[in-house]
């Protein structure tokens, strides 16, 4: 220890939150527990839930907007489809989405980050360029563009909120490889003749990945909500169930003012309780590598 | 005359772990006292403690006393409130943080951060009376007044340490505490702030308490020493006895193990180890576990006792005239009360 | 005279930002004998630190050359060959290693990026450990946040150890260790240079360091080597002034502390803006008349082998002056 802040002494002695391990945030706090729980339990159902839904979500009748009965445990659409089936099956397509958009923004930003502060010079600056662009455009308008002009399929919602995503995740990524490429040990390893490669390799991406993973799990909330917000609009898959085809459905039918709550409220409380655990999730883990990343002691 | 600074078991805990393990201290008016001691060893958190700016989570005990000239009554900072306290801070007693440097904001000019601090404790000065007293501040600490409308980012980092020093100066206080002023600096910058803080002390009558793990600089500038170990004080004394006789095994390893210019060359025996784990402390004295003459009675805490006339030593085997080889304790010392 | 380990010669490294040219060594001519600890000393600012970077040909060069054994290093594959013969070690313990790498990873770099197998790196590796007193079994598969400054400092002189360098350049080694822990460090880096022969070039702003290990040093100010010498004529007998004023302003931890004159006024000038003449003349305490216009060499003063850069011990100049004045 050089003492090098007042409070190096006794913080040192006190021993920060985030020095927990994860697996100590997840399982031990409320808000660990809250968030992997609740996650866990929408991954099962994206995974299962066709198979553990009562009814086919498709499946029309002719007891359209009823209200939850033994049968039907939270009524019926405008359809005649059961709720809560499209409920369980709707996790699906917002996991999927949301994580797979995450992952596109993640190796997107991360690659551009890592470029353009490793390498600095021409490469820096036109790159800075582009991730300006893209941080400036507001998101949704954009999307909402994209949507439009192509076919609205899944694929085209991972791709298009994967694009308009990067730009946040770049910015961080260069901003830590900036400070990393000045560090000592990557300074002795060029002094050894280290390639780029290795030193990209060795150095730069394991000190810079806790930082990527704790933002790309913020991300997936941003993604599921964006989601949820284009296929509100009407520019999600057609073909098949999400929360926010439920949402826009309920209102292109008229649902809020038949006072069809049962069609309107759980969607979007699916939503906002799998948006809630993934960002406590992620808040955990920035918490986790905070201290980490502050300084090495 | 009663003194200005009396602190009386001083302790500090953090969840259970002692950080400042009772601390005793009397600072006359004037005096320089230096706290020497490695990293870790509790010397910035006494300080802290002494002006009750512990961070939160530290639970700090003991009497402390302050008797400032002028003042009516002593002032027991020990029994303060925050709200008592911010009336003592600053007035009575200041500090100069520890990489003081970059203590300062640095969005604001030079200027009105000191006028800041003169407006807390004298609201009623007015707007030009404060600004004179800024320039008469910077001018003792041997900077030309216009440096004050620059911004810290202007100044050099010995430009820097001395504007801290005029900060800690604002408000006259009768006491300073300066925590490592000078680690930063360069030998040349070192010797010039040293200097700056012995003219203060003749000119101002200032006490000074001065932190710092370099012993030679201690020695420069100050009265009296305490040698700080694992949150406790395992010797104290004059300047001069401390260093030409120390009386505590921990004193006398760290002082063979500088290189002195003069003296002799090769590198010095090393003190094996490293301090202790406040966490776990050892049992009686806690520099046991690296002490040469460690014996059984070592086991019970040793306390910091007068061996010499104005000299203090925690070791059961003090005084002590010569040094012998390490693992060595003459059998007699083991009668020792 | 015996061959120089590493030798520099009128060496310049400059920086530019802007419009601005810092001339961070503005002519360094320097000679590292193989076994020896020469100390490289100076303020912060003087370019040691520079020096030891330009030494290892990790800043490109504005003038000057480097010779390693003899022979001049140039182009890529010199430098390689230079690399594995002279290694560095830096200040901050904390920042040296890898956080997300073991020791086991670190100290066997240097030969993973030199092409060696996982295997014949394995012993070296142990044998480096061992040499600076880290038990390989108990610290290979730690991680450096499990280590104290100490010990992290051990693993980077061990990383340094695995090419058998013949040389170790140490940039601040202790500074920021502890006092008791200094001396653990200084005495594996000595006990190195005994056994080993390794020579070693200590880059500090620490007087007493110097004096207490070096052989010879050299003084730096502003990018420039003021004075050389054996370590002790320097600082017992310095020939420049302002290697005077750095010994005198070394604080002691004796009673009285030293240091009674009045330490240098003002501060290092920037390096974009060197003073004409004698680069320290405005600073100088015995200044006189052509020490603003004329920059003198280094001139034999004092001891056997030593040198300064002033003018008081120019034969016609200075011939009416004595350092002590």
């Amino acid at each position: 220890m050089s003492g090098s802040a007042i409070t190096v002494s006794a913080v040192d002695a006190t021993g920060e939150a985030g020095e927990r391990s994860v697996r100590e945030l997840m399982l031990g706090t409320w808000r660990g527990r809250f968030g992997v729980g609740v996650l866990g339990l929408f991954c099962f159902l994206a995974v299962f839930g066709s198979l553990v839904a009562p009814d086919d979500p498709f499946a029309s009748s002719l007891d359209v907007m009823a209200p939850p009965s033994a049968e039907h445990l939270l009524g019926t659409t405008e359809q005649g489809s059961d709720v809560f089936s499209q409920l369980l099956v709707g996790a699906r397509v917002s996991i999927v989405v949301g994580f797979a958009a995450a992952l596109i923004s993640a190796l997107l930003g991360s690659a551009v980050g890592l470029a353009s502060g490793y390498f600095g010079g021409w490469t820096d600056r036109i790159l800075d360029a582009l991730e300006n662009w893209f941080l400036v455009i507001p998101t949704l308008p954009l999307m909402i563009v994209l949507a439009r002009l192509l076919d609205p399929s899944l694929t085209v919602l991972i791709v298009v909120i994967g694009l308009t995503s990067w730009a946040g995740t770049g910015r961080i990524v260069r901003a830590q490889v900036l400070t990393l490429r000045e560090r000592a040990f990557v300074e002795r390893a060029r002094a050894l003749g280290a390639s780029d490669t290795y030193i990209i390799r060795t150095h730069i991406l394991p000190n810079t990945a806790p930082l990527i993973f704790a933002n790309t799990v913020l991300i997936v909330a941003v993604a599921i909500l964006s989601e949820a917000a284009l296929s509100f609009l009407g520019l999600g898959d057609p073909t098949r169930i999400s929360w926010g085809t439920m949402l826009e459905n309920a209102f292109e039918s008229g649902a809020p003012s038949a006072e069809a709550w049962w069609y309107v409220i759980p969607p979007g409380l699916c939503i906002t309780m799998l948006v809630l655990a993934v960002a406590l999730i992620g808040f955990l883990f920035e918490e986790h590598i905070n201290p980490r990343l502050r300084d090495q002691r | 005359m009663s003194a200005l600074l009396e602190v009386a078991d001083l302790r500090v805990e953090v969840r259970g772990q002692r950080i400042v393990d009772g601390v005793d201290l009397t600072l006359e008016r004037g005096e320089a006292l230096g706290l020497a001691g490695e990293s870790g060893c509790g010397k910035t958190t006494t300080a802290l403690a002494l002006m009750k700016l512990l961070p939160g989570g530290l639970t700090q005990s003991g009497a402390i006393t302050l008797r400032p000239p002028g003042a009516e009554e002593p002032i027991n900072v020990g029994r303060r409130t925050e709200a008592g306290m911010q009336l003592v801070r600053w007035r009575h007693i200041s500090l100069v943080f520890q990489g003081a440097m970059n203590s300062l904001d640095p969005v604001k000019r030079v200027e009105p951060q000191i006028s800041e601090a003169i407006h807390l404790h004298e609201a009623k000065l007015r707007p030009r009376d404060v600004r004179e007293r800024v320039a008469d501040l910077l001018k003792t600490v041997g900077l030309t007044p216009a440096l004050g409308s620059r911004y810290p980012h202007q100044l050099s980092g010995g430009q820097r340490q001395r504007v801290m020093i005029a900060l800690a100066l604002a408000c006259n206080p009768s006491l300073v505490i300066a925590d490592e002023p000078t680690t930063a600096l360069d030998v040349v910058m070192q010797a010039q702030v040293l200097k700056l803080l012995e003219r203060l002390r003749e000119d101002l009558g200032l006490a000074l308490i001065l932190i710092s793990h370099d012993l030679g600089v201690l020695a420069e500038t100050c009265d009296r020493i305490a040698v700080m170990y694992a949150g406790r004080i395992v010797e104290t004394g004059p300047v001069r006895s401390v260093f030409d006789d120390p009386q505590h095994p921990y004193t006398k390893r760290l002082l063979d193990s500088l290189p002195v210019i003069g003296g002799a060359r090769g590198v010095a025996v090393p003190i094996p180890g490293a301090p202790p784990d406040p966490g776990n402390p050892p049992e009686g004295c806690s520099f046991r576990p690296r002490c040469p003459y460690e014996a059984e009675r070592c086991l019970a805490g040793p306390e910091l006792r007068e061996v010499r006339p104005g000299q203090a030593a925690a070791c059961h085997f003090a005084p002590w005239s010569e040094w012998p080889e390490p693992g060595a304790v003459p059998a007699e010392r083991e009668a020792l009360p | 005279m015996s061959e120089a380990l590493l030798e520099v010669e009128n060496l310049a490294v400059e920086f530019r930002s802007g419009r601005n040219r810092a001339r961070a060594l503005d002519g360094v001519s320097l000679d590292w004998r193989p076994g020896e600890i020469l100390g490289v000393v100076g303020e912060s600012g003087c370019g040691k630190s520079t020096l030891a970077r330009a030494m290892l040909g990790l800043l490109p060069l504005a003038r000057g050359e480097v010779a390693l054994g003899g022979r001049a290093v140039e182009g890529k594959d010199d430098i390689a060959g230079l690399r594995r013969r002279v290694q560095m070690i830096f200040q901050d313990p904390y920042q040296t290693l890898n956080p997300r790498q073991r020791v086991g990873a670190i100290v066997a770099e240097p030969l993973r990026v030199q092409g060696a197998g996982a295997g014949e790196a394995g012993e070296s590796v142990r044998r480096a450990l061992g040499e600076v007193g880290l038990e390989p079994e108990r610290y290979l598969d730690r991680y450096p946040h499990q280590l104290s400054g100490g010990q992290r400092q051990r693993v980077a002189i061990a990383a340094a150890l695995v090419l058998e360098p013949d040389g170790l350049i140490c940039d601040e080694p202790v500074s920021m260790l502890d006092a008791s822990v200094r001396a653990q460090i200084l005495s594996v880096l000595v006990e190195l240079q005994r056994r080993r022969g390794l020579a070693l070039m200590f880059i500090t702003h620490d007087l007493s360091l110097a004096w207490s290990l070096c052989d010879r040093l050299a003084v730096m100010y502003l990018g420039r080597v003021v004075e050389r010498g054996s370590a002790v004529d320097v600082i017992e007998r310095p020939q420049h002034p302002y290697t005077r004023a750095l010994v005198d302003a070394v604080p002691v931890p004796a009673a009285g502390g030293g240091g009674e004159r009045e330490p240098l006024a003002g501060e290092l000038p920037d390096a974009t803006a060197i003073p004409s003449g004698c680069r320290f003349h405005p600073r100088c305490p015995r200044r006189f008349e052509p020490c603003d216009s004329v920059d003198p060499p280094l001139l034999a003063a004092g001891g056997e082998g030593q040198l300064a850069a002033c003018l008081l011990h120019d034969p016609v100049a200075g011939a009416e002056h004595t350092v002590d004045g």
